[in-house]
């Protein structure tokens, strides 16, 4: 096959996930127990049966199926994501706007920092494989792998409120929010380290792990030892011959891991009341409040398939194997 | 090695050849002796392996010694609470309870909002913690191989569509889906099993299809069908119990993912009440601010169990993967 028969079909089969994910979250949120529109009223005054019925009527609960699929598509692809039940009325496409940064900030980073030590540390292993450091690092990342990651988040709160008594730790800002500038950014710096630590040290247990096996198999071919007969460094080898070729599976595996990742920064952000998506999954599913829960499933799902098609065609635009074919 | 096409002759299908029943079984148990003891020679050299082996077997002591040692009185009842300074057991809402004791030499890891000795707790919690990881495991390995196997032997249409919804469930972020379906189905022991279990069966199905790929073309398969056997009989008779190795060893490391995935959601409240897991530990110490009490053992404890207890799974998985997966073996 070649390079663009694949790359088609990639983009093919995700178009086909995300048309399985908008009939998911149509069918999905049907079934939720319980009816919206008293759901949505039961905070205000009045639930009497006519004003419910209203706003069944205005939530379109009474349209016959085909209409209500209709307008599904057509408010999904408008950005039309309705209002949340619970956040003061606000639209959910700018709540979700808000929060989405912060697990941008979250999760990029410690995922940047992630692929930089797992390379660091895979490496180190792979070079000195069988040797104590390699057994002694292999058993401390089991540990961590095994790690629940909300747990973790708790021993740190434990080991650092021990250590200062009084340190702020939880929200994504200091609270009164700062006015100026510098002490927004000094601020948010702050209360990102745990959390974004945290969220590191759980994802480079299975990094570095993977690193190291993938250096492995690279250490064992025929053009390291070519490498070796020339008389080059070791440290040339490492950098120039085996790494570059050991990184590559990683665009892949950075990708397919977002999903799992996205399941620690919920787990974190819960711990930290870190104000991110994942914080609010979590309180939107606690409240009942369907249309953020709509709109955090659609957001997130299509992001992963989306971050999985581009890993693709970032591979192959890095693997000259592939790209040359 | 581990893995080749039975010498026995399988059945009626031998025609004459067929030795008496009772010998055939002798020779089956001989095989399946022979077969095991070859492993375990293997097994044994991986270290790994052998630690986590160790830990799951102290681990299943404790599952299974708790109903026991509470009655012999060597472990208190994790639902009574303790009265006064020998923490002798008295009814609930007693006036002279011990709530949030520290650890001392009475309690191990001290006593818990309703004056509940936490060590029992903790050794009871190893039961119910276990046995969701595992049911959620068979369910979803159930689901994977099932859809596996149609996708694989069948092909064609069918495949495509099967391999689509397991593309979508495997790029699912699967914490987000399982929280979203207990919104929908409630909390609870079973439903929470159902959550997991719908959410990790998607790699399994992959393993098992490019398992079953593989081995429909081999020749054993080919005579099987030159003898007419039957589509249903072909996959389960002569192809599962070859990708069967590889779906026990993904088994293992399913559960180790299944009891992370439970002790969150646990955490977040999604199980029954009175049911003990080390989940619901971890709550019921940050809920009642065990971290402001600076009653530490009581939140880190039942976390060190879950860590035990998922590396012995996670071990013992990764030396069964590198033994029965042919590309690993060589390593």
């Amino acid at each position: 096959m070649s390079m663009r028969t694949v790359l088609v079909r990639k983009t093919t089969n995700a178009a086909i996930t995300i048309v399985i994910i908008l009939i998911l979250n149509f069918i999905l949120f049907r079934l939720m127990p319980g009816d919206p529109a008293r759901l949505f009223l039961s905070g205000s005054h009045s639930t009497s049966e006519d004003i419910v019925a209203r706003q069944r009527e205005i939530f379109g609960l009474n349209d016959p199926p085909l209409i209500q699929v209709e307008k599904y598509l057509v408010n999904t692809f408008t950005g039309n994501w309705g209002y949340s039940f619970f956040q003061q009325d606000r639209l959910v496409v700018n709540i979700l706007a808000e929060r989405a940064v912060w697990t941008i900030i979250l999760v990029g980073t410690s995922t940047l920092l992630t692929l930089w030590l797992g390379m660091l540390i895979g490496a180190a292993q792979a070079w000195r494989r069988g040797k104590t450091y390699d057994v002694a690092s292999l058993g401390v990342w089991f540990f961590f792998y095994a790690m629940p990651t909300y747990w973790l988040g708790i021993v740190f709160i434990l080991i650092l409120t021990a250590m200062s008594p009084g340190i702020d730790l939880y929200h994504n800002m200091p609270k009164p929010i700062p006015t100026d500038l510098w002490g927004q950014f000094t601020g948010g710096v702050q209360h990102w380290i745990v959390p974004a630590l945290t969220l590191t040290l759980v994802q480079l247990a299975g990094i570095s792990i993977i690193m190291r096996n993938s250096l492995i198999d690279v250490l064992t071919e025929d053009y390291i030892m070519t490498a070796r007969a020339k008389g080059l460094s070791d440290r040339t080898i490492l950098r120039r011959h085996a790494v570059p070729n050991a990184r590559l599976p990683m665009v892949t595996i950075i990708a397919l891991n977002l999903g799992w990742v996205l399941g620690g920064a919920i787990q974190v952000e819960t711990i930290f009341s870190y104000e991110g998506l994942g914080e609010l999954t979590v309180t939107s599913v606690e409240n009942g409040d369907y249309p953020l829960m709509q709109g955090l499933f659609l957001l997130i799902t299509i992001s992963v398939v989306v971050a999985n098609l581009i890993s693709d065609f970032v591979y192959a635009w890095l693997d000259p194997r592939v790209r040359l074919e | 090695m581990f893995r080749k096409p039975r010498t026995v002759p399988e059945g009626p299908e031998g025609g004459e050849l067929t030795p008496p029943e009772e010998s055939v079984f002798r020779m089956r148990l001989e095989n399946l002796w022979r077969r095991t003891v070859r492993f375990w020679r293997v097994f044994r050299a991986s270290r790994l392996g052998m630690a986590g082996l160790i830990i799951l077997l102290i681990f299943t002591f404790m599952a299974l010694s708790a109903p026991l040692l509470t009655s012999t009185g060597l472990l208190r009842n994790p639902e009574s609470a303790l009265c006064g300074a020998d923490f002798h057991v008295c009814s609930l809402g007693s006036a002279d309870e011990m709530r949030f004791a520290p650890p001392n030499g009475n309690v191990l890891l001290g006593t818990d909002q309703l004056a509940r000795d936490v060590f029992s707790r903790l050794w009871w919690g190893s039961q119910v913690t276990i046995l969701i990881g595992s049911l959620a495991t068979v369910i979803s390995m159930g689901i994977g191989t099932v859809v596996g196997m149609v996708s694989g032997y069948y092909g064609g249409w069918l495949d495509e569509i099967l391999m689509r919804i397991t593309d979508f469930f495997l790029v699912l972020p699967t914490l987000v889906f399982a929280l979203i379906l207990l919104a929908i189905i409630g909390p609870g022991f079973w439903n929470m099993v159902i959550a997991i279990a719908v959410t990790f069966w998607a790699s399994t199905a992959r393993l098992v299809r490019s398992q079953v790929l593989s081995l429909k073309e081999r020749q054993f398969v080919e005579r099987a069908r030159a003898a007419g056997t039957g589509k249903i009989r072909i996959v389960w008779i002569h192809i599962f119990p070859n990708a069967f190795s590889l779906v026990f060893a993904e088994a293992i490391l399913t559960i180790a993912v299944a009891i992370l995935t439970e002790s969150f959601l646990s955490f977040l409240g999604f199980m029954s009440l009175n049911v003990i897991t080390w989940g619901v530990l971890i709550e019921q110490a940050y809920g009642n601010s065990a971290i402001e009490r600076g009653l530490v053992w009581w939140i880190v404890a039942p976390g060190l169990a879950i860590v035990a207890v998922v590396m012995g799974f996670t071990l013992l998985g990764y030396a069964l993967d590198e033994i029965m997966n042919p590309r690993l073996r060589k390593r």
